[in-house]
């Protein structure tokens, strides 16, 4: 039936007038020109975003590297600001927010089915996007043809490597480590214990040292954040191996906030900067007075011990408002990977084999910054507590403090209680209230509603 | 080469007289009869032979290869011989047509000597011709494979046959004097139907002899009926003439291949002649026409009713949650901006120089449209000039509206703190509940904390002066339009006198806050450089200056309103003023090209659409004292420029295939065609303050901020479409389209397929042949098209920053949002089913239509989880929306004489959506306070907590939350787009001067979102606890179903009689006074549920009682054309 039509149509010789032009038509429209050359465009341009084409570049890289270390910049400082709060390194005067209370008091805590509802979302947020920037940088950084910006790769990796190590040092055993690759796509991930994102750490700070720096700052940041890594993992020794050539002198720097870039207001950030006129603006104070176990720097070293500057600034009505001194504004430089912890960390490592070393080591730390010699306290017990006691010096509001508390539990036997702050929270202003248990912070509830691999957290001990 | 030629008469003799049940088996037994007849023909060489053949007998000019090539062109016998045997006229008929034909040479009634001249005849008739006074007659066999010449029939011969006579005639239009090709020719009582030919030409062969009634029927023109006695053998008919009607079948519309006839295209697409429509409704913009064309299906919303407030178009439902759901707008073939803005660019389209609106509702409609053509196409025609002298035309109307109901009341409470006794100009239930303020007085304000509500006439005008004329070959038109509106509001007179007591000047910017200058020009060049070529360039512009300002003269604080004097000795009230002016600029330039080759057809469009924005705001912060100038004043201003720039190219190449022998029924179009349309949208936002006084200038402030961003797209597709008309009356449309663009790259390309039917039924030979039914068709369409995602959601973005490396800050790119490089577009599927009729001798038409369609890959936001290093929205493809909609038309012209016409028409549309999925998890998300998208419940739903019970537990005689029971969760209340919408209106003509017109439309079945903040209950302490009840939680269940039926509009028009006409040197005038928005019937407590606070942000409707209501309009209109 069909075949009788068709022959019929085929012998027309109007058809192949007819169809030939067309088909020559179709022809060319689909062979002589790349259809998506037609449409192509980048997708933004302007001040706002930046556009795809220059992201894929030398330019662009760069950028994306600076992200990254931005991001991680921020995720340090944040955290170290909540660690500060958590470990009584320094606490809340006024302006209370509810979430800033919540970690001065250490209520804020999540259960394994995400029933809290206090979670800070800023730090963890920054360091997430760190590690899943540093991987996405380190994908153009692979595509360029340019090789001269290779040496970032490393950075790349360290920077993942940091960001991983924080979290494992300040959050609960299970966070999960999403990848999102560069125009690719998100793949979420279960959380990872404490223990595998220190793994995780390792892996990345070693990937960073297997690569060919430009400098050793460069080398000497991954071989600290391995360092501090294996400590994590109580793994002294491999600690000690990752760290012990570390120049003196040797820092990685990073500042506190970027509040002061160029083009923004150089907003006042209330928690750290010393009072600026007018002098009330200043939100935060050091510890004095809460807490069974809160640390009584003023009372104990007053404002002389230089690794901790203090200043009284007399005014009541709730104490006699000290103020931190170590980091005055935003852009304060502080360390991130320091060849004191270096030095701290071999100290530790003596301790460990009974080398005697560990005291040389401290006392060479206190000389450089004109303290006088400390002395052996004898025991066992009462080295440690004088190594942690120099670290919490050495390390003010550098965010290390929660995670030398949790060593402290997990792997000196330590009860929680003789470490975290305790007792009467004085500063909720409906009156007192107890300390809570928080021993790490978790992240945000979000996290549980969002991420449909993940499950919360195995546990918030410790 | 003969034998070919009469095959496909033969063949179409025979199909031409089928009847079958349905479209499908019709097209079937066609392909099986054709293959069957030509493989069984008898060959010419089996037929009995006359030696008495002789070429002297036979008309010279009349050689097989001019025969052959007549029958081509006529498509029937040509031949004519002089005195010669009937047998050898026979003879020759047989090799002429190659047709056997069966009889006995032998008889000697062959010897007869007869002539035969026929041209344009079937061989039946031919034959019939020739053996007349022979005695013989001919028929068919019953297998139909040949012409069996026997005895003539007769009643009660021996095969039980009746006698029977061919019928044969010409069909003529009426008023041209042609042919009339594919006029269906039936015979009533019989199941034979036939069609003409080109050159309008029938024949029916075996019609039982007696009186027998044909009827004549052809799209476009008015079915006839014709009353023959048949006689035994051939009866010619006297030329048929056919009227042409109105039918709307067979208008032209236009299709994304170019113009088909309405009956041809499966799908309901709505044309409306803005003409008429602008002779019986105030028209300002096309919304206005589009609205009170009433067509089902669709809803036009409005912000408010100021002047220039934005307006938004929704076609047969919602069908995306995080896309536009915008109709795409086509104007002369290029793509516009459409997108909902305020004032809207759609306004930027004089309505003046519209011809007409085409409606092609849903994607099925829509699909060779391409990308984002899901939510329906607007396609709006221009005014082309006609040939002639220039003619003048000269239109001029004044608008005066007003507002219907009042301003709901707004109350400030007026207290004084506790402790320290300071004033507070603001204690409201809430503030005294939390001991902030013990309450003094309460005044009655406006929510600008003005004392008395305010609302004037709306004033408007417009005029427009048109040129059009053609010469030769070049048609032109030309129209200006100017056109100006000043909003209702108004400055209260008391805020007049504060004024003058604060020694101010009294601005027209203050006391009409707001206001709409417009004024456009549009020129039409049409040039036809020669036969099928036609060259078309459009160029328009328009600038639209809206004026919203404010003023705030301060916050009353200690009295009383009834205290006027103590009041109007306040002088410690300042005066500040908000200008936001926003200026578009709107260019539109269209060029087309319709070029036809020999059967080819090339059509083409390329142009441009830009529109550029300029908004600011500029205050006044600094407070104008008694004698102290707000020229003194220190002012900020936020400047915003946004700029949109449409680039769109297309072309069809179409061709009207030639099948040879099929061409009598079977006819074919093909088309390939494709477009690329590249959107470049730019926002420049600054800031700056410190403005000096008596400047307005940005750049005299001190900069603040700004930002700056640019956002290209561009999409690119290509289609492939048949368009098939079997027997005149089946229409098959089947085509495929492939996208791509600039967020869906060719390896995710999507294609979108369509297939659809058009089926005349009242024209098959089975339809009964009643007088009521002159038109049926059914029609059903299923085709896909597409929502596409942004180019921003395909990839990932960097937000700049700078970072601090090294000791220095270095330009940094931060991870800000995670694009989904898998997205594909929205997937808009729709089955489209329908019927319309003409009934009663087209007194009466109706049309129905059921579409369902799904939106699959629906795009729906998802929050990022933060280890995924950003926490923005990310799309997926998860989910699934789907509409219903049923619609219905129906007209009828009741009365029709010549000094009295009148028509009712009623159109009803009913939409159901629905939320089908949102992907695995299911999860709802809020859209606002109220607002929320959940699975199993319409997109625009309206989820609401209910209030259980509520109680003053502490006796203090005031109402709190706390005291206010609700329920744990909230629940649906419905939907904020109407499901239903019916509209009903009358016309009529009163001797041919006096035209009367008036509508109305219905909703029901919808929700808006009501939220009064400062209502009594709310503010007054001594309010009833039922009163405050309804304040405390309006937040949470401020909602109001909706039903409301408006008399939409009403005119009456005159048209001046010739003869004053000609006096005054004019073609024609008309007067008219015309109304919109003239009634409103609703319990609705709000003031006009049309409109919609949240227009440009959410589907949901919302209304905090202080917006503008559509005003009443009442407009007289002059147009005059001058000679």
């Amino acid at each position: 039936m069909l075949t009788s039509i068709f022959k019929n149509i085929a012998i027309t010789k109007n058809l192949h007038f007819s169809l030939i032009p067309l088909l020559g038509i179709m022809a060319i429209s689909l062979t002589s020109c790349s259809l998506d050359n037609l449409v192509s465009v980048d997708e933004a341009e302007g001040g706002l975003d930046l556009d795809r084409g220059s992201i894929k570049s030398r330019d662009g890289a760069l950028k994306l590297y600076a992200g990254s270390f931005y991001a991680l910049q921020q995720g340090i400082s944040q955290t170290s600001k909540e660690v500060a709060l958590i470990t009584d390194e320094i606490t809340i005067k006024r302006g209370i927010s509810s979430l800033s209370a919540a970690t001065d008091s250490r209520t804020q805590s999540i259960d394994k089915y995400g029933n809290q509802v206090l979670t800070s979302v800023g730090p963890f947020q920054y360091l997430q996007t760190a590690r899943v920037q540093a991987a996405q940088t380190r994908s153009v950084l692979s595509s360029l043809a340019d090789t001269s910006l290779s040496y970032l790769i490393a950075a790349t990796y360290a920077i993942e490597g940091y960001s991983t190590l924080i979290m494992a040092e300040n959050y609960c055993s299970g966070i999960p480590v999403t990848t999102f690759e560069f125009e690719g796509d998100l793949v979420y991930t279960e959380g990872k214990t404490t223990s595998q994102l220190m793994e995780l750490a390792v892996s990345k700070f070693d990937s960073s040292l297997g690569i060919m720096h430009d400098s050793t700052r460069f080398r000497d940041l991954a071989k600290l954040g391995k360092a501090r890594a294996f400590l994590g993992m109580n793994q002294l020794d491999s600690a000690y191996a990752a760290s012990y050539d570390i120049q003196p002198g040797s820092t990685f720097i990073l500042t506190y906030t970027d509040n002061l870039r160029p083009g923004s207001a150089a907003v006042q950030d209330h928690f750290w900067t010393s009072p600026q006129p007018p002098a009330d603006l200043n939100t935060m104070e050091v510890m004095d007075r809460e807490g069974r176990n809160g640390l009584i720097w003023y009372g104990a070293v007053g404002a002389t011990d230089p690794r901790v500057p203090i200043r009284d600034n007399g005014t009541p009505p709730l104490n006699s408002s000290l103020e931190q001194r170590k980091y005055i504004n935003g852009t304060v430089k502080f360390p991130l990977a320091d060849w004191k912890e270096a030095s701290l960390i071999a100290a530790e490592y003596y301790l460990s084999i009974d080398d005697p070393r560990w005291l040389t080591v401290i006392n060479d730390l206190r000389r450089t910054v004109r303290l006088a010699d400390t002395t052996d306290p004898g025991s066992i017990q009462d080295r440690v507590n004088l190594l942690f006691r120099e670290r919490a010096f050495w390390f003010y509001l550098n965010g290390v403090r929660l995670g030398d508390f949790r060593r402290l539990v997990r792997f000196y036997g330590r009860n929680a209680n003789t470490i975290y702050p305790i007792g009467p929270y004085l500063r909720n202003p409906s009156g007192p209230v107890s300390y809570g248990e928080a021993f790490v912070f978790s992240p945000p509830t979000t996290e549980l509603d969002l991420n449909f691999k993940y499950q919360g957290c195995e546990h918030g001990n410790p | 080469m003969v034998a070919e030629t009469n095959m496909t008469k033969t063949n179409t003799d025979i199909f031409r007289q089928v009847h079958l049940s349905n479209a499908a088996c019709f097209v079937a037994a066609m392909m099986l009869t054709a293959s069957t007849v030509s493989a069984q023909f008898y060959p010419t060489s089996s037929l009995s032979s006359d030696s008495g053949l002789s070429a002297d007998t036979v008309d010279r000019k009349n050689t097989k290869s001019e025969q052959k090539a007549d029958s081509q062109k006529g498509g029937a016998v040509k031949i004519k011989i002089q005195d010669s045997t009937v047998r050898f006229i026979l003879q020759s008929l047989a090799k002429l047509t190659d047709v056997s034909l069966v009889f006995n040479s032998a008889d000697p009634r062959l010897s007869k000597r007869a002539s035969i001249d026929v041209n344009g005849v079937s061989l039946m008739e031919a034959v019939q011709i020739s053996l007349r006074g022979t005695g013989l007659s001919a028929r068919r066999s019953p297998d139909g494979r040949a012409v069996l010449i026997g005895n003539s029939d007769r009643p009660g011969d021996a095969d039980g046959r009746a006698g029977k006579g061919s019928i044969s005639g010409v069909v003529l239009d009426s008023v041209t004097g042609e042919g009339l090709d594919g006029v269906s020719v039936s015979v009533v009582g019989f199941p034979v139907v036939s069609v003409t030919y080109a050159n309008g030409s029938f024949s029916i062969d075996s019609v039982p002899v007696g009186r027998r009634q044909l009827i004549f029927k052809k799209i476009g023109y008015r079915n006839t009926e014709r009353t023959v006695n048949i006689e035994y053998g051939v009866n010619r008919f006297p030329n048929i003439r056919l009227w042409k009607t109105t039918t709307a079948l067979s208008e032209v519309v236009t299709t994304a291949t170019g113009q088909q006839r309405r009956l041809e295209v499966a799908n309901d697409i709505v044309k409306i002649d803005a003409d008429k429509i602008r002779e019986r409704a105030p028209v300002r913009s096309i919304v206005d026409i589009i609205e009170a064309a009433q067509v089902p299906g669709v809803i036009v919303t409005r912000g408010s009713g100021d002047p220039g407030a934005a307006t938004k178009i929704r076609i047969r439902g919602l069908g995306s949650i995080s896309q536009s759901n915008d109709p795409v707008l086509i104007v002369d073939g290029i793509w516009v901006d459409a997108s909902v803005r305020s004032p809207s660019k759609l306004d930027d389209i004089d309505p003046a120089t519209i011809q007409s609106i085409e409606i092609v509702r849903g994607p099925s409609a829509a699909t060779l449209y391409g990308q984002d053509a899901a939510n329906g196409v607007i396609v709006v025609t221009t005014k082309k000039g006609g040939t002639g002298n220039t003619r003048v035309s000269v239109s001029h109307n004044r608008d005066w509206g007003q507002t219907y109901g009042r301003l709901p009341l707004s109350y400030r409470g007026i207290g004084h703190n506790p402790i320290t006794g300071i004033q507070h100009s603001s204690c409201s239930v809430a503030n005294v509940i939390q001991y902030i303020c013990v309450q003094d007085s309460v005044i009655i304000t406006d929510p600008n904390n003005q004392l008395l509500l305010r609302e004037g006439v709306e004033n408007s005008s417009k005029t427009t002066l048109q040129l059009e004329g053609g010469r030769g070959n070049i048609l032109y038109a030309l129209t200006g339009t100017y056109g100006t509106t000043i909003g209702v509001k108004k400055m209260a007179p008391i805020d007049r006198v504060r004024l003058r007591l604060l020694g101010h000047e009294i601005r027209n910017t203050f006391s009409r806050p707001t206001a709409l200058d417009r004024s456009s020009i549009n020129s039409n060049l049409t040039i036809s450089p020669k036969d099928q070529l036609n060259v078309a360039l459009v160029l328009s512009g328009t600038r639209t200056l809206l004026k919203n300002n404010s003023y705030n003269l301060g916050q009353i604080t200690t009295l009383s309103p009834l205290d006027t004097i103590a009041f109007l000795g306040n002088r410690t009230n300042h005066f500040s003023t908000a200008e936001s002016p926003t200026e578009n600029t709107s260019v539109s330039l269209s060029s087309s090209l319709t070029w036809g080759v020999s059967r080819f057809l090339v059509t083409g469009n390329a142009g441009l659409d830009h529109v550029n924005s300029d908004a600011s705001l500029y205050t006044s912060n600094t407070n104008c004292y008694l004698g102290r100038s707000c020229a003194d004043t220190v002012g900020s201003r936020t400047q915003q420029n946004t700029q949109t720039t449409n680039y769109s190219f297309r072309f069809n190449v179409s061709n009207q295939l030639s099948l040879g022998k099929f061409d009598r029924f079977l006819k074919i179009r093909p088309t390939i065609g494709g477009d690329l349309r590249r959107t470049i949208k730019s926002n420049l936002r600054v800031q700056v303050d410190d403005i000096p006084p008596g400047s307005r200038s940005i750049q005299t402030g001190t900069y603040v901020a700004s930002s700056y961003a640019k956002t290209p797209n561009a999409t690119a597709g290509w289609y492939l479409n048949s368009s098939i008309a079997v027997f005149n009356r089946v229409y098959f449309d089947i085509g495929l389209r492939q996208d791509i663009g600039s967020a869906i790259t060719s390896s995710s390309g999507a294609k979108y397929p369509k297939i659809g039917g058009s089926w005349l039924v009242s024209d098959e030979g089975f339809w009964p042949q009643n007088r009521f039914v002159d038109l049926l068709r059914v029609r059903a369409a299923l085709g896909y098209s597409a929502v596409q995602p942004d180019v921003q959601d395909v990839y990932g973005r960097y937000r700049s920053s700078y970072a601090f490396i090294d000791g220095k800050f270095v330009p940094a790119a931060v991870f800000s949002s995670g694009g989904n490089p898998g997205l594909l577009p929205e997937r808009a599927g729709e089955f489209e089913i329908g019927a319309d009729a003409d009934l009663a001798g087209d007194r009466i038409r109706i049309g129905f239509t059921y579409a369902h369609s799904e939106n699959t890959n629906t795009l729906v936001q998802r929050s990022l989880a933060s280890s995924a290093g950003t926490t923005a929205i990310r799309k997926e493809n998860i989910g699934r929306i789907r509409n219903q909609n049923i619609e219905m038309t129906s007209e009828i012209r009741a009365l029709e004489t010549d000094n009295v016409r009148m028509a009712f028409n009623y159109n009803f549309a009913m939409n159901r959506n629905m939320v089908v999925s949102l992907g695995d998890r299911g999860l709802p998300y809020p859209v606002n306070a109220m607002g929320r998208v959940a699975q199993g419940y319409p997109l625009a739903s309206i989820w609401v907590r209910k209030v259980l019970a509520y109680h003053d537990e502490n006796g203090d005689g005031l109402l709190s939350l706390d005291e206010v029971v609700l329920t744990d969760s909230a629940h649906y209340v419905g939907t904020a787009q109407p499901r239903l919408t019916s509209s009903f209106g009358i016309n009529a003509t009163l001797f041919k001067r006096i035209s009367f017109d008036s509508r109305f439309a219905y909703q029901s079945n919808y929700v808006k979102q009501y939220t009064h903040n400062s209502g009594y209950g709310s503010t007054d302490v001594n309010a009833p606890l039922g009163e405050q009840a309804i304040y405390v939680v309006s937040q949470l269940t401020g909602r109001r179903p909706v039903t409301d039926l408006r008399w939409t509009s009403a005119s009456i028009g005159y048209h001046v009689p010739g003869y004053l006409i000609d006096r005054l040197r004019m073609s024609s005038l008309v007067v008219s006074l015309q109304g919109s928005n003239l009634g409103l019937w609703t319990k609705y407590d709000g003031r006009d549920p049309s409109v919609n606070g949240s227009i440009m942000t959410s589907e949901i409707s919302t209304d905090n009682g202080f917006l503008t209501p559509r005003p009443r309009l009442f407009v007289l209109d002059f147009k005059a054309s001058f000679k």
